[in-house]
């Protein structure tokens, strides 16, 4: 049956429109996927435990280095603790090491590597301990003159 | 009969669109790589803290005079590597300092009256690329003076330290 020239116009016209409707609800989709990976993405990097590893080293080697023996220190971790946890770290007892044979400061936020920094004066840290919800996380630790130096 | 250039225009269009998501993503890719990739930046804050501490040392003890009397007590021309070893000796035992990381750690020259007492790792030309530069990979450097009374004499002593010391991975325990 031949159309008429309107409702052959009339039909590119709906074809037109449903095409249209198609590649629209096709970028929709697109557009969906894509701020779905970006808001993953974004959410994975923000708890970006790697960077707060190397930070919380450094801060307390900082610390370290400009401690007299006898100083006590109480700082607040609970970021640290809070990432950790995200990152299923079997125990807090794990997070901060204190290593005074080599006089250096380990932080681990993840069930993976951990970050090491090591401090310049002769100094032994003891009595390290985590203390949770008091109100937030605090890690305490004293220093004192090395002991038993090679 | 479809509309050739219409749909090559359609197409066009989606290929753009694709390529505008693509600039985006990279985009905050590389600024989330900017923020948190480099990790926690300190080697301005330590070489500061360093050079400090120990101007601090040698204004308050006697290094500088043991030092120079080592190097006045032995015949015959010292290496570097005995001068700088001799000095780190000489802060751990008056000024409790660790000789060996700070030996792996840091660099410092000590002058005292324009005269270069000793030397480790610490060099001029890197200090002032990295003023002028954004590269990582030169040092952060600070600067301490100061005067000291040293036989009946008022004598400027200069320490610079620098600092390329970062963290280092320990790897998890098997």
């Amino acid at each position: 049956m031949k159309l008429s020239y309107t409702d052959s116009a009339l039909l590119r016209g709906k074809r037109g429109a449903s095409e249209r409707l198609n590649d629209e609800v096709v970028f929709l989709i697109i557009f969906a996927v894509f701020i779905a990976v970006m808001v993953f993405y974004v959410g994975n990097r923000a708890n970006n435990a790697a960077f707060w590893e190397d930070f919380y080293a450094k801060e307390l080697a900082k610390m370290i280095n400009l401690a007299k023996p006898g100083d006590e220190f109480r700082l607040d971790v609970h970021k640290a603790t809070e990432i950790a946890q995200k990152n299923k770290v079997k125990s807090f007892s794990e997070i901060f090491v204190f290593d005074n044979a080599k006089s250096e400061v380990c932080v681990k936020l993840s069930p993976g590597s951990a970050k090491c920094y090591s401090y310049f004066v002769k100094l032994d840290v003891v009595d390290e301990e985590l203390e949770l919800a008091a109100p937030k996380n605090m890690l305490k630790f004293k220093v004192i003159e090395k002991v038993n130096e090679k | 009969m479809k509309n050739k250039r219409a749909l090559i225009g359609n197409q066009l269009m989606g290929v753009l669109y694709l390529a505008l998501l693509l600039l985006i993503a990279l985009g905050i890719v590389a600024a989330i790589i900017g923020m948190f990739g480099k990790g926690y930046e300190f080697r301005e804050a330590e070489a500061t803290l360093m050079s400090e501490k120990i101007a601090k040392c040698l204004s308050e003890s006697s290094t500088l005079e043991e030092f120079e009397q080592f190097i006045n007590s032995r015949t015959g021309k010292l290496s570097s590597e005995e001068k700088v070893n001799a000095f780190l000796d000489l802060l751990s035992k008056n000024c409790n300092f660790h000789a060996k990381n700070i030996k792996e750690g840091l660099g410092f020259v000590i002058i005292s009256n324009g005269e270069e007492l000793v030397r480790w790792k610490y060099s001029e030309t890197d200090c002032a690329l990295k003023e002028r530069s954004t590269a990582d990979s030169y040092p952060s450097c600070f600067t301490t003076e100061f005067d000291a009374q040293r036989n009946g004499a008022t004598q400027t002593i200069v320490v610079s330290v620098s600092s390329n010391h970062n963290s280092r991975e320990r790897p998890a325990k098997v």
